[in-house]
């Protein structure tokens, strides 16, 4: 079985097999040393060069969530990851999205500001914390997609952002 | 001994809710809880006896609904309420509205909640008492608009000394703080803090205190009974606070040798008999690198961070609650209280430190509590629970009991790595980061700890294995796989099992 994750670090390819019970695994081309496999119920447990490692793994549509040694990393699986690949190819796209569930407490800028990078843009209220959402880079708030007293869920369109009006000039 | 109650209903949610239930289910007494529409199928609901559905899941909807809570103890037949911590613990027109509903309000008098919930006040109570507070002055209450005299802030703040802290009177628990450093920057401050104290707080009377250097947070766990009987149940250390919010706690205090904890425990008795205290109360202190301990304030309810002294004392808590308002006597005697080796509990919160510790909200895919001896979790959530935005990050209390702090140490690292949760970040990892730092192992603990050694990449604290990480993925992927291809192919290969009509027991129809 040949698999593409998609880490934080970037794309792993890793390959398994079985046959009569002997696991062989490679990652990015290289065999790795796996040895005394056993995978029941989300829980996968295996010796990962002569130490035991026990995993356990949870599925959410593309997304494997694995925690192992009391820390967590949350992997894509690429070839159901349509979303992820909406996302890589619209990377430098203007949406700003909602990081998280919440309600828009107080918007601080209006279509047509010149913001600065890091500069606040609108205060998010979510589990009685107020956080502020900032501008990832500079730009002029080209539209702004809600108004204060909206419910968002996670990834909804805050606000389009263009890029630098300097940048814009320079090309 | 029969149970002091026959039922009681919990006003409260999550991991407290469980826990007095708990309590209750041991001493024989009929549990009721309270749930909001997003909390029907939550733990604390399903283990109490009865549940009642309060209403949409806003707190000021369901569990802060006074009225509808009195309401469900009385259609209930609940004899008394425990309002837990958070919501109503601390409110003294709840706790009015159940006396005069004839229910027993487990906690203090009203007036003593009142008394202890304005800080000014409860403070000139303790210096009248002779329990050293810290130095600070009253400021008089804004005039309309929230406007203060200039020169009478700055006369204040002066006298008090720099740095000093603007802190409502109304507020508590480190909400709405304000830090002047310069004498010109007091007036502006002290504005902005009216403002907003009175945005909080409904009043936007504040006062200064000074603020120490690096002063460790030092509190007493108190219980007085009905009988006059007032005993404090030692210290527990909670400096390790992000933006006040404790997140580690221990017992007991690496500073403290046995004349200095004989004479803050006595201040604490002081301070309680001064408040006409009745239960379980904490009397908060900041003590100074120089062994000067000084009065914050006094917290009437039950604390987040109860467990660690239960773990040395060997008592509950919940129970002593109980027999309290029942006017029952404290049920143990003074040399029965002698605490035993080393207690350290961290807080596990759904948020993600790695994104500026945004709350982090979503499914609980995979849940598992670690366990063992001297390990103890607190919790309200189970695996599939859906963690929302409408209350309290914090989704559980882990707490470890050892012979010694280094012991205790390691234990909690330990159970913490065994602490599966997955579908949410958690700050697991920063919490681990902590309690690995030298200097938390020094016991060089204060409340500016945290600022000090754990800001900025620190925070994180060490990364997964991602190797690890990925071989585990792509077994469960290997064996999912087969899994779904052997139920696919005994699908289709099975014959049509005959459809199961009517169970019917013979003779019945």
């Amino acid at each position: 079985m040949h698999l593409e994750f998609r880490t934080p670090q970037g794309r792993r390819e890793v390959t398994v097999r079985e046959s009569g019970g002997v696991w062989r695994v490679s990652l990015d081309g290289r065999e790795l040393d796996v040895a005394a496999v056993s995978v029941r119920d989300g829980v996968a447990g295996f010796a990962l060069d002569g130490v035991q490692r026990r995993a356990h793994v949870a599925v959410r549509g593309a997304e494997r969530h694995v925690a192992v040694d009391g820390r967590v990393l949350v992997l894509r699986l690429a070839d159901e990851d349509r979303d992820g690949q909406a996302e890589e190819a619209a990377d430098t796209g203007p949406h700003l999205r909602a990081q998280l569930p919440g309600k828009v407490v107080k918007l601080l800028v209006a279509a047509g500001d010149v913001v600065t990078a890091g500069q606040p843009l609108v205060i998010l209220e979510a589990m009685k914390m107020e956080t502020e959402v900032a501008a990832p880079r500079g730009g002029r708030v080209a539209r702004v997609h809600v108004a204060a007293g909206r419910i968002l869920a996670m990834g909804d369109p805050l606000l389009d952002l263009d890029p630098d009006q300097e940048s814009v000039e320079g090309e | 001994m029969s149970a002091p109650f026959g039922k009681i209903l919990v006003a409260n949610r999550g991991e407290i809710a469980c826990r007095v239930i708990r309590t209750c289910r041991e001493m024989g007494i009929a549990t009721v809880a309270v749930a909001s529409e997003a909390d029907l199928a939550a733990p604390h609901a399903r283990l109490a006896d009865q549940t009642v559905h309060l209403g949409p899941p806003p707190p000021e909807s369901s569990y802060l609904r006074q009225d509808l809570i009195v309401a469900a103890a009385l259609a209930t037949g609940a004899e008394a309420v425990h309002p837990g911590y958070g919501f109503l613990a601390e409110n003294a027109a709840f706790a009015r509205a159940c006396a005069e509903a004839g229910l027993v309000f487990i906690g203090p008098p009203p007036e003593v909640i009142a008394s202890m919930g304005e800080k000014t006040a409860a403070r000139r109570l303790m210096e009248a008492a002779g329990v050293p507070v810290v130095p600070g002055a009253t400021l008089p209450p804004p005039g309309p608009g929230g406007s203060l005299d200039a020169a009478v802030v700055r006369a204040a703040a002066d006298a008090v000394g720099y740095p000093l802290l603007v802190k409502a009177a109304f507020g508590g628990g480190g909400k709405g703080m304000r830090l002047v450093e310069a004498g010109q920057d007091s007036v502006a401050a002290a504005e902005a803090a009216v403002r907003e104290a009175t945005g909080a707080f409904g009043d936007g009377t504040v006062y200064l205190e000074r603020c120490l250097l690096r002063p460790r947070h030092v509190e007493f766990q108190i219980f007085a009974d009905r009988h006059g009987r007032v005993v404090h149940l030692g210290e527990r250390e909670c400096s390790i606070q992000r933006r006040h919010q404790k997140i580690v706690e221990e017992t007991p205090c690496p500073a403290l040798d046995d004349g200095l904890r004989r004479r803050m425990g006595e201040a604490a008795v002081a301070a309680a008999r001064a408040a006409g205290y009745v239960g379980a109360g904490t009397v908060e202190f900041l003590l100074t690198p120089g062994g000067e301990f000084f009065f914050l304030e006094m917290n009437t309810r039950l604390q987040v961070e109860h467990p660690v002294t239960e773990w040395v004392t060997g008592l509950d808590l919940v129970r002593a609650q109980i027999l309290v308002a029942a006017g029952e006597p404290l049920p143990w005697s003074d040399d029965g209280l002698v605490p035993r080796g080393h207690a350290l509990e961290c807080r596990l919160y759904a948020e993600d430190p790695a994104h500026g510790f945004l709350p982090s909200l979503g499914r609980l895919l995979r849940y598992r509590e670690p366990a063992g001896p001297g390990v103890r979790v607190d919790a309200g959530v189970a695996e599939g629970d859906e963690i929302t935005r409408h209350y309290d990050p914090m989704i559980a209390k882990l707490s470890v009991h050892a012979e010694d702090r280094a012991a205790a140490i390691a234990r909690l690292r330990a159970a913490l790595r065994d602490y599966v949760v997955l579908g949410i970040a958690t700050n697991a990892a920063y919490l681990d980061a902590v309690l690995a730092h030298p200097a938390f192992a020094a016991g060089e603990t204060h409340t500016g700890f945290l600022q000090q050694h754990l800001s900025g990449e620190a925070a994180t604290g060490d990364a997964a294995d991602e190797t690890a990480a990925l071989v585990a993925a792509a077994l469960n992927e290997a064996v999912r796989g087969t899994v779904a291809d052997t139920a696919r192919r005994d699908a289709s290969a099975a014959p049509a099992a005959p459809a199961i009509g009517r169970f019917r027991l013979k003779g019945l129809e």
